[in-house]
């Protein structure tokens, strides 16, 4: 599409077609809040003002029990979403999209992109469960996991995440839980960037991961 | 699709209730006046189009119609399973989808179940521990917590006449509970819908680990 000659402009004139992309694709979806914050900041996600730290929230690795800080590895990606294994409508939902968005990442960055998944619901999701669960979807995954209330909700907490079990008798397998369906993405400084609602479509969060990747300045 | 250079009666019947149907979907897009003069002129013809063109399988006026079906389990915890559809209400009348099953190898249990986003109602707070060793007081009160999506069965869900309904992830969807087995992706399964008027349609739904 760009001659050889023209390649110093090409980032630009790539990210100026990523700008037109989004108000396009928001300004025709009728939310008026995330269009404005993407005309401003370039990506197609919810941008919070002020960012997001998280830097200092950590939860459990699943199967060594190590806790592991809410901070991407330098020049990398974390991206975390709370959910559980046994959701059968939501979660497939966001990690098949956020699967394809990263199969469809430039050459070179789905190998800066780990994806997390902290379970709401460890009860049903021991670690082998979680990891293989969080291994079919990805190649670069970290499954977390408390057992300690308090420990989950603290983290859940520090990202404006709900989630709620329903009751149930022990043993009893069939229980539903609630949670909110947000995909947070985290730099190496451990910073949200950018979260994607339920539903967020993958091309844009290829976008998003892309412009992070590729233009780290972009604050 | 035989070449008829002189139409049947029944085609031509085909012809004027498609066009019939055409007029009232331009009609939707008017205003009120249009709508209710194109439908009044038009019902004697569609009711002897209907009677005379029950054969015509392509024809989608006058029936219900189920199509894109497909579901998908969770690839870890299989106990659980959804299927997903658009549900077409070609008829003149409201329908009811009352209930769904498979056959008893596939699932014990079906049920319908909608998704829906719950708002932070200040109430429950962020997370089940949140009485914990923190103690509630210490909430950050400035950042809503974000809405949960919470599913829970529906009694049934209404196909109003002339309307599709789509049964999608994130919202109403057929609940598959204790599975026999995985759903293999690739593999198909037949779900039965049982409607208020329509009765019993069967589908075959495709098992995918995405959207189709």
């Amino acid at each position: 599409m760009v001659p050889p000659r023209a390649r110093r402009g090409a980032p630009v004139a790539i990210f100026l077609l990523f700008v037109a992309g989004f108000v396009t694709a928001c300004g025709s979806g009728g939310t008026g809040e995330p269009a404005s914050l993407a005309a401003t900041t370039t990506l197609a996600g919810v941008v919070r003002a002020p960012l997001l730290e998280v830097a200092d929230v950590s939860l459990p690795e699943a199967a060594s029990g190590t806790p592991m800080a809410m901070r991407a590895d330098d020049g990398e990606l974390l991206v975390v979403y709370f959910g559980y294994t046994s959701c059968p409508d939501v979660c497939p939902m966001t990690m098949s999209d956020l699967r394809v968005a990263i199969e469809d990442l430039p050459d070179g960055l789905a190998e800066k992109v780990t994806v997390a998944m902290a379970t709401v619901d460890p009860e049903r999701d021991q670690p082998e469960t979680l990891a293989g669960y969080l291994g079919h979807f990805f190649d670069r995954t970290a499954a977390l996991r408390t057992e300690d209330p308090a420990e989950l909700a603290t983290a859940a907490r520090a990202f404006g995440v709900q989630y709620e079990v329903e009751d149930h008798e022990p043993g009893d397998a069939t229980y539903d839980v609630g949670h909110s369906a947000i995909t947070y993405v985290i730099d190496d400084t451990g910073t949200v960037r950018v979260e994607w609602p339920f539903g967020f479509e993958s091309e844009h969060m290829t976008t998003d991961l892309t412009t992070l990747l590729t233009r780290p300045e972009i604050r | 699709m035989t070449p008829t250079p002189t139409p049947t009666p029944t085609r031509r019947l085909t012809a004027v209730a498609a066009l019939v149907l055409a007029g009232s979907l331009l009609a939707a897009c008017g205003d009120d006046d249009e709508v209710a003069a194109v439908s009044g002129e038009a019902a004697p013809v569609t009711e002897a189009a209907n009677t005379t063109d029950t054969t015509q399988a392509e024809e989608p006026a006058g029936e219900l119609e189920v199509a894109d079906a497909w579901a998908r389990t969770s690839p870890a915890v299989a106990t659980a399973g959804a299927a997903y559809l658009d549900i077409t209400n070609g008829t003149e009348a409201d329908d009811v989808l009352l209930s769904a099953s498979v056959d008893a190898a596939v699932a014990a249990r079906v049920e319908l179940h909608e998704t829906t986003a719950v708002e932070d109602d200040g109430d429950a707070g962020m997370g089940e521990g949140m009485g914990g060793e923190e103690g509630e007081g210490t909430t950050d009160t400035s950042m809503a917590g974000a809405p949960m999506m919470q599913m829970q069965p529906v009694e049934d869900i209404p196909v109003p006449a002339g309307e599709t309904v789509s049964l999608e992830p994130g919202g109403l969807h057929i609940m598959m509970l204790d599975l026999v087995e995985p759903l293999e992706v690739g593999t198909t399964i037949e779900l039965t819908l049982t409607f208020e008027q329509a009765g019993d349609v069967v589908v075959t739904a495709e098992v995918r680990d995405m959207a189709p």
